[in-house]
């Protein structure tokens, strides 16, 4: 693994978001967000019907009770409706089966169904009677009447003011006829009094088994049966019981106003909700749904089976709202001290956040401190445990830091004194250097001067001695001792050009051989042979050649030149004197040539008489050279000598 | 990892492990079952001799599970009124019982069968499938919806539910979620027969399922824990091949004549509802070999409550033909949930309802002697 290096002062990358949050704050978040997630999980599992919480297991449990209750007291309702209309249907049978009924002169004998009405009625004051004193012993009825089967006239009824009145297509009449038994119609309204009235009917057959009358007994649905429905205060001050006939029409007035404010008539009022239409169509259980005043109810509904095409839907219902009121308010209740008490612990956990974290803070506060550059804080101490532990290592750190840096500094500071010890012996030993430099160059300098006067002085001494040699060759008369003296002059002469040339150039050891091989042949030709036809061609490399070879090296072209000059053209004939100098391998070549009349091919020119040529020959020795002649058609001749 | 990313570790594991819980709720973990039951006869079948079609003999299907008309079908068995109405017509009759409606509409549709009792689903299929006279009515009761605890039908969605595949019970459970608002995809059912559906909910295999009666009061003798969630009213018809009834009209009037028969001399008696009630049980045990599980007492309330209480003659409500009536609205549901056969007609159907035969029964009391009552009550 790398290490990562602990720069001071540097913060280190971390992860982006939540990771670069102050500890306090990651505190607080991570707090915050259990919280949210445990109240997440809760809502979730709420929302799916998992009671985790009590608030849901306790709606849940209420609601399942509240059912319970609802269909207890609709199967109660129902039970009692059923029995009071097995009662109901007694009664018509029993009075039905009376013969006084059945052999009543008021009611036609047996003849064919659909006949024509009977015209006048027979009255029976034994048959009235019976009726009158069962609507008196009975008051629960409202009137009792026997209808013609075949013309479907009220032939007899406790209410005189309806004789005669047509009861034709009533199906309390039709249904009792049809079945020649008894026939529960339900709820209609009365052909007298128009108001909402039961109807129980029965068929009279006489003892033949001819169908002669259908007795027929009303009782007011308000009156009778809307007080059956009555609940008391067993479901709470909005507990409501409702009857619905076939299509959802309302049998009984309600309780309260529809939505809309409006009181609904019985018989009129067409019900719109579940439970209701589904009562009426024959289902039984429970829902919650949405009642004629737009309020959600719990509600059980049930059928009471009147006859074989007919049928009431019992609802019993009660307000959500009411069976939950208590609850709610407890939930709210409960709510409010929970978001209050989540304000509280949110409060708290920022204090005690910041409370667990001041000694860390306080920490980093030095760290950044130390980093900054100041080394004499101290991580204050506020805390026990491992913080405080921490902080005391940390001090405990410092302060041997700060004795380290300590020793550190006076060992350094005594390394710097040696250091300025031996700079400064270093710098006086530069001083005498450069001053002994100094004196060296002076001395140089003067050595130089001297060295140019010197060859100023053997040059112009030089001069003087051929200045001489040439006076005193004027006073010769011999030629030869005057060539003689000539030559002499010419060797002086070629000496003393070496040392002009040495002086004016600026290296007092070396002269430059392509100027002084120049210089020279062009003196030898102006001095000695001025006006001749020979021409001189002169091919010399531009070298520095140092004192030792170039004095020499000057005499020898100054012999072979003068030689050439002097022996190879006699007679004044023309031609071409060849000296060219360059550099060989090694060393040098020195060329003299000329296309004179050459020498012979057998002369030895190491072994001449010639005190030129003697002095070639010993020249080239001192060089360390060697020296080649060829004569025949010109001569050439080959010098070759090292650097 | 350091400690906070250690806690936002435990956080998110702890609402995965949440989620998880709260859906694991929703999983259905109910094994499938088959969205149509198998269309072979069961075995129970494989012995009927139904003899020739057309011969002197009238094959009649019964159920002696389904109260109250196992006590009508038992006192038909054991008139000899009826008995002797046929020898003069030169006919025998023969009782074949089966398990449910649909079951016998097979017969009915490969001719094998003259009358029958089923209920109102397996006799609206038979008028708007086949040529048939739906003649009275032989019940007028509840098809209940149970399951392991009380709870609303809406609670249903997204369950399995056990019901008899082309039953009374099948249609009503399918009426009674419709009108909780649970559309039938939003369901699985699970076609069974009742004998299987106990078992079934306890064993968590269906989470509720509908039956009729005596099935519900069997069932819930037998497990008083299960709770009766939802009711449904329905009715059951006695019912006649059309050829049959066309061809045979007497013998059709005589069968009719019987039931009224039945039905009074039951009403006439407290004695005598329990002694129908007796041979009732004593049929459902020949039939499945094993006591129904309800008393002759609980049978004879069955027979009231579901049928005599309310139908005085069983007569078909004209109201029950109308546009809102029960049996149009059935129809409707049934079209609408592809349950009958594509193309089927309303007034075809309702046409096959026929209130003609039993009026003129009820019209000759005497000529189909209504008043005479003789069962051979040990005979059978």
């Amino acid at each position: 693994m790398t290490p990562v290096p602990n720069t001071p002062g540097k913060r280190h990358p971390g992860p982006p978001g939540f990771f670069s949050l102050s500890l306090s704050a990651k505190l607080v978040a991570s707090f915050c967000s259990l919280f949210s997630a445990v109240l997440v999980l809760m809502l979730l599992a709420g929302s799916y019907g998992i009671p985790l919480t009590g608030y849901q297991g306790r709606i849940s449990l209420m609601k399942a009770e509240a059912f319970r209750g609802l269909e207890l007291i609709a199967d109660l309702k129902r039970s009692r409706l059923v029995n009071w209309l097995s009662e109901r249907a007694d009664d018509a049978r029993q009075l039905a089966a009376l013969d006084i009924v059945r052999l009543s002169r008021a009611l036609p004998g047996p003849r064919p169904e659909g006949g024509p009405p009977s015209g006048a009625v027979p009255n029976d004051p034994a048959l009235q009677s019976v009726l009158d004193s069962t609507l008196r012993s009975k008051p629960i009825y409202t009137r009792i009447r026997l209808v013609d089967a075949a013309g479907r006239r009220i032939l007899v009824s406790t209410d005189p003011g309806e004789l005669g009145n047509s009861l034709a297509g009533r199906r309390f009449v039709e249904g009792a006829l049809e079945n020649r038994d008894g026939y529960l119609s339900g709820i209609e309204h009365s052909p007298s009094s128009g108001r909402p009235a039961f109807f129980v009917s029965h068929a009279v057959i006489d003892p033949k088994g001819g169908l002669i009358a259908v007795l027929v007994m009303s009782i007011d649905a308000e009156d009778i049966i809307r007080p059956m429905l009555h609940i008391g205060d067993g479901l709470g001050d909005s507990g409501e019981a409702l009857l619905i006939g076939q299509g959802g029409r309302i049998l009984t007035s309600l309780k309260y106003p529809l939505a809309a404010g409006a009181r609904a008539t019985a018989l009129e009022y067409r019900a719109t909700d579940q439970p209701a239409l589904l009562a009426a169509a024959g289902e039984e259980g429970v829902s919650e749904s949405v009642d004629y005043r737009g309020q959600r109810v719990l509600a059980a509904y049930r059928h009471v089976r009147l006859s074989s095409d007919e049928g009431w839907g019992l609802v019993v219902k009660r307000d959500e709202a009411e069976l939950l009121a208590a609850t709610r308010r407890e939930a709210a209740y409960t709510l409010c001290i929970g978001l209050g008490g989540l304000g509280a612990v949110i409060l708290a956990s920022v204090l005690l956040s910041r409370r667990l974290t001041r000694p860390i803070r306080e920490l980093d506060a030095t760290a950044r401190d130390i980093a900054a550059g100041n080394a004499n804080v101290r991580a204050p101490v506020t805390a026990g445990g491992e913080i405080g532990r921490l902080a005391l290592a940390f001090n405990f750190m410092l302060d041997k830091l700060h004795n380290r840096r300590a020793e550190l500094e006076a060992a350094v500071a005594g390394r710097t004194a040696e250091l300025d010890l031996s700079n400064r012996a270093l710098v006086e030993k530069i001083a005498d250097l450069e001053r002994a430099g100094e004196k060296i160059a002076a001395q140089l300098a003067e050595k130089e001067v001297l060295l140019k006067e010197v060859h100023h002085r053997v040059k112009n001494n030089l001069q003087i001695i051929s200045s001489l040699l040439s006076l005193q060759a004027v006073h010769v008369r011999d030629p030869h001792d005057k060539e003689l003296f000539e030559d002499s002059v010419g060797r002086v002469m070629s000496m003393a050009m070496v040392h002009e040339d040495l002086y004016a150039s600026k290296d007092f050891s070396k002269v430059g051989l392509r100027e002084y091989a120049y210089r020279l042949s062009r003196r030898l030709a102006a001095n000695r042979f001025a006006g001749g036809a020979v021409r001189l061609e002169i091919e010399v490399q531009d070298t520095l050649l140092p004192v030792h070879q170039a004095i020499p090296c000057g005499l020898i072209i100054n012999e072979l030149v003068t030689n050439a000059f002097k022996h190879a053209f006699p007679g004044a004939k023309g031609g071409t004197i060849g000296l060219s100098l360059s550099e060989v391998e090694g060393g040098f070549e020195l060329r003299v040539a000329d296309d004179g009349i050459g020498m012979a091919e057998d002369f030895d020119w190491k072994n001449a008489q010639s005190l030129g040529l003697t002095l070639v020959a010993s020249l080239v020795g001192q060089l360390h050279g060697e020296a080649a002649l060829r004569g025949g058609g010109g001569t050439v001749f080959t010098v070759t000598f090292p650097k | 990892m350091t400690p906070p990313q250690r806690l936002f570790s435990w956080i998110t594991a702890l609402l995965a492990a949440g989620l998880i819980l709260v859906f694991a709720g929703r999983l259905d973990v109910t094994p499938g079952f088959p969205a149509r039951p198998d269309p072979a006869p069961s075995p129970i079948y494989e012995g009927y001799d139904f003899g020739e079609p057309g011969g002197p003999v009238v094959n009649c299907a019964v159920q002696p599970l389904w109260a109250p008309t196992g006590a009508i079908t038992e006192l038909l068995r054991r008139d000899a009124v009826l008995a002797g109405a046929m020898s003069e017509l030169g006919l025998t009759l023969r009782f074949f019982p089966f398990l449910k409606g649909a079951d016998i509409n097979a017969y009915l549709f490969s001719g094998r069968l003259d009358a029958m009792v089923a209920g109102d689903m397996p006799a609206l299929t038979a008028a708007a499938t086949t040529d048939v006279v739906v003649a009275a009515l032989v019940n007028q009761g509840f098809i209940s919806v149970l399951a392991k605890r009380h709870m609303q039908l809406a609670a249903l969605r997204g369950k399995t539910l056990g019901c008899a595949y082309g039953s009374s019970a099948h249609f009503a459970l399918l009426r009674a979620l419709a009108g909780a608002g649970v559309a039938q995809g939003e369901v699985k059912l699970a076609f069974m027969d009742i004998g299987e559906m106990p078992e079934a909910l306890r064993g968590g295999r269906i989470d509720a399922f509908s039956t009729w009666e005596a099935g519900t009061t069997v069932i819930r003798n037998a497990n008083p824990d299960f709770a009766v969630i939802h009711r449904v009213a329905y009715s059951g018809y006695l019912y006649f091949s059309g050829g049959f009834a066309r061809a045979r009209p007497e013998a059709a009037k005589a069968l009719i004549a019987a039931q009224l028969r039945a039905m009074a001399w039951m009403k006439d008696k407290r004695e005598n509802l329990l002694s129908a009630s007796v041979l009732a049980l004593e049929a459902a045990k020949r039939f499945t070999g094993s006591d129904l599980g309800v008393s002759a007492d609980e049978y004879a309330e069955l027979v009231k409550s579901e049928f005599l209480d309310f139908v005085p003659l069983p007569i078909i409500p004209e109201n029950a033909l109308a546009p809102n009536g029960q049996l149009r609205q059935a129809f409707v549901f049934l079209a609408n949930h592809e349950i009958l056969p594509a193309g089927a007609d309303w007034d075809k159907t309702a046409l096959r309802f026929d209130r003609a035969l039993i009026r003129d029964v009820l019209g000759n009391p005497e000529k189909y002697r209504l008043g005479d009552f003789d069962y051979r009550l040990a005979s059978q």
